[in-house]
């Protein structure tokens, strides 16, 4: 087997994050970044496939600047064979381009499958694994709960989730393309024999030709959110607050 | 069929086992707002395996035209055939803007279809405006910390809009012009992607929707040993059930039937306490009818709080003992 896996790192922002001056991105000072955790289980997907099919190769890959190849490297200890990043100054890209250039990458490689992720956390879009299966003409399914490889007739068998807590069941011939949803299995942590077996892997780097622009720059922006909130903001000392949402309870009849 | 030859909109109305999903009349709401008077130039697509019937309600409802697509890989949702539909009508009418709800397998549809057709693809729409540079599109990123607004011109423009983010009005579905219903014959499915079944999550079961109460945990708790405090809290009222948001359940700290959300429960207790929930759309859509929601979280910002009744800014692990102290010292 040869797996590609798709990764993007993102902020990793558990406080508000600060708009940037231009109002495009955010201000990165300040800010760790991470690998976007429904990629995390794509990747274990892929490395869990390849404890129980000899000789599968693992290969990431990710598109972004110089800053996006730590994950790379996470990938690397995780258990990935190879790692390509496709270096591209421009940031943030679109997930047209960034679909666009894994599937130029991917095109001559002969990738049995590949792992996304079902949406990157920051720009909440759903749409780079589907888009990079189309450029590539491989059937795709979204938000995988379940896999299983049927290696013999180069068939696997798929749970996607749907809304409103159905599991769907679907079978796609190999080659093929899986958005990976959280939970279907659980991320290892990276074990010191698999970092120090990074620390000889060093990502191939290929330069992205980035195409145009996606939006015209004055058409598009980033704002915060309106922040007025209807509801009423307890305050006061811990225990204050404590007393007071125990008596709102108590009036409304809820408490035993 | 109107008399142009053309639709300006064309709108999937999801269905499963030939059942139309009534939410995707909200799209009728999103069309309405962009293109008051466009009804002559709006088609509705619904697929099925056997469709036809129900088209003649959709038709009524909505005052608009309808292509009905029956063939039987679409029983079940099947975006692969899906997008060979919509390459079928944008060569048939060159319809300006593809309409879909926000599902995650509409998204894969509009990508899917904007990528080989050079559309331009906006998934997960919550608001428009008109401005006199265009349509200005709003939609989340960074779980709701921002929103991202897009100026278009409306055209070659594939867009998924959120549930909920719509409201049909009463008389946006009393039209009763003549619809016309347009069969579209298609041959053969899409080879490569096949749906076998469709099944409820078995691992969905729960009594969440029969709770009055809802304590729900969130990956703010910190870690599992924590969930002793939320069930301590559940305690304290009658007929009271755990929630959680979906991480909790991805790192088993609970089974996935505590999950509340778009992909878990939908519920709507007279409370739901929702502890270190940081309130991402896919949480708020399936609590957001609770009857009074009280939040507790560190961060003032939480976007859990836009719908919250009561909110308390402060750790959870420390407020919750606390809370249970002066419980346990009240005599009511
Ligand atoms: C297709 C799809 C379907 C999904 N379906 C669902 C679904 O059905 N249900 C669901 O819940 N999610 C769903 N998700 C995931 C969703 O996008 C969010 O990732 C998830 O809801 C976040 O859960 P959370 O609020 O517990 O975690 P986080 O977003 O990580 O938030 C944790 C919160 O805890 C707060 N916090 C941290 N420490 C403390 C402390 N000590 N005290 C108090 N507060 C603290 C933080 O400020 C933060 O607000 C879905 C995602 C996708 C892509």
């Amino acid at each position: 087997m040869k797996i590609l896996v798709c990764i993007k790192q993102v902020p990793d922002v558990e406080s508000n994050p600060e708009i940037r001056s231009d109002s495009l991105w955010i201000n990165e000072d300040n800010i760790a970044f991470r690998m976007n955790r429904y990629d995390e289980y794509a990747l274990e997907e892929a490395l869990l496939i390849k404890e129980t099919v000899p000789g599968t190769v693992i290969d990431v890959i990710t598109a972004g600047p110089e800053r996006t190849a730590t994950v790379l490297t996470k990938g690397l200890e995780k258990g990935a064979d190879n790692a390509v990043l496709i270096l591209c100054e421009r940031y943030p890209l679109s997930s047209y381009e960034t679909a666009l250039l894994i599937s130029n990458y991917a095109s001559d490689k002969n990738y049995d499958i590949i792992f996304a992720g079902v949406m990157s956390e920051d720009a909440m879009q759903c749409t780079t694994g589907p888009m990079i299966a189309s450029f590539l003409s491989m059937p795709c399914v979204v938000s995988a709960v379940k896999t299983s490889i049927d290696y013999e007739e180069k068939r696997i068998t798929v749970e996607s989730e749907l809304e409103g807590g159905m599991i769907e069941t679907v079978t796609l011939s190999i080659p093929c393309l899986i958005t990976v949803q959280t939970g279907l299995n659980q991320p290892r942590y990276p074990s010191l024999s698999g970092k120090m077996k990074a620390k000889g892997l060093k990502p191939a780097v290929i330069y992205g030709e980035c195409l145009k622009e996606g939006f015209n720059k004055s058409d598009y922006k980033l704002e915060y959110p309106d922040t007025n909130v209807n509801g009423i903001i307890i305050t006061g000392t811990t225990e204050e607050k404590a007393v007071k949402l125990m008596e709102i309870l108590h009036e409304r009849g809820l408490l035993l | 069929m109107n008399s142009s030859g053309r639709y300006k909109v064309i709108a999937v109305i999801d269905t499963i086992e030939d059942k139309i999903l009534h939410q995707s009349f909200e799209l009728v709401a999103f069309i309405k707002q962009i293109f008051p008077d466009a009804a002559s130039g709006v088609l509705l697509v619904i697929t099925g395996r056997n469709i036809i019937e129900e088209c003649g309600m959709l038709a009524d409802k909505s005052g608009f035209d309808i292509a009905a697509v029956e063939h039987n890989d679409f029983y079940y949702p099947n975006p692969a055939l899906l997008v060979k539909i919509l390459h079928i009508l944008q060569k048939k009418y060159n319809p300006e803007i593809f309409c879909l709800t926000n599902t995650i397998r509409n998204c894969s549809v509009v990508s899917a279809f904007s990528a080989e057709c050079g559309f331009h693809c906006i998934t997960g729409i919550e608001s428009v405006s008109e401005t006199d540079k265009g349509l200005m599109l709003q939609r989340s990123i960074f779980n709701g910390k921002l929103k991202e607004k897009v100026i278009v011109s409306v055209q070659k423009l594939a867009v998924t809009v959120n549930p909920g983010a719509f409201q049909l009005k009463q008389d946006d579905t009393e039209i009763k012009s003549e619809a016309f219903i347009e069969k579209i014959e298609i041959d053969e499915g899409v080879s490569g992607y096949k749906p076998v079944s469709l099944n409820e999550n078995s691992d969905m079961e729960s009594s969440l929707e029969d709770a009055d109460v809802i304590i729900a945990a969130g990956r703010g708790i910190g870690k599992p040993e924590n969930l002793e405090m939320v069930r301590d809290v559940a305690r304290m009222f009658d007929n009271a059930a755990i929630g959680a948001s979906r991480p909790v359940c991805d790192n088993r700290w609970l089974p996935y039937r505590h999950q509340v959300g778009v992909t878990g429960k939908t519920v709507s207790p007279k409370l739901y306490m929702a502890l270190g929930i940081s309130g991402s759309q896919q949480h708020i859509a399936g609590m957001k009818n609770s009857q009074c929601i009280a939040a507790v979280n560190t961060d003032p910002h939480a976007a859990i709080f836009s719908v919250a009744d009561y909110i308390i800014i402060e750790d959870v692990n420390v407020f919750l003992p606390v809370f249970m102290k002066i419980y346990n010292k009240r005599k009511w």
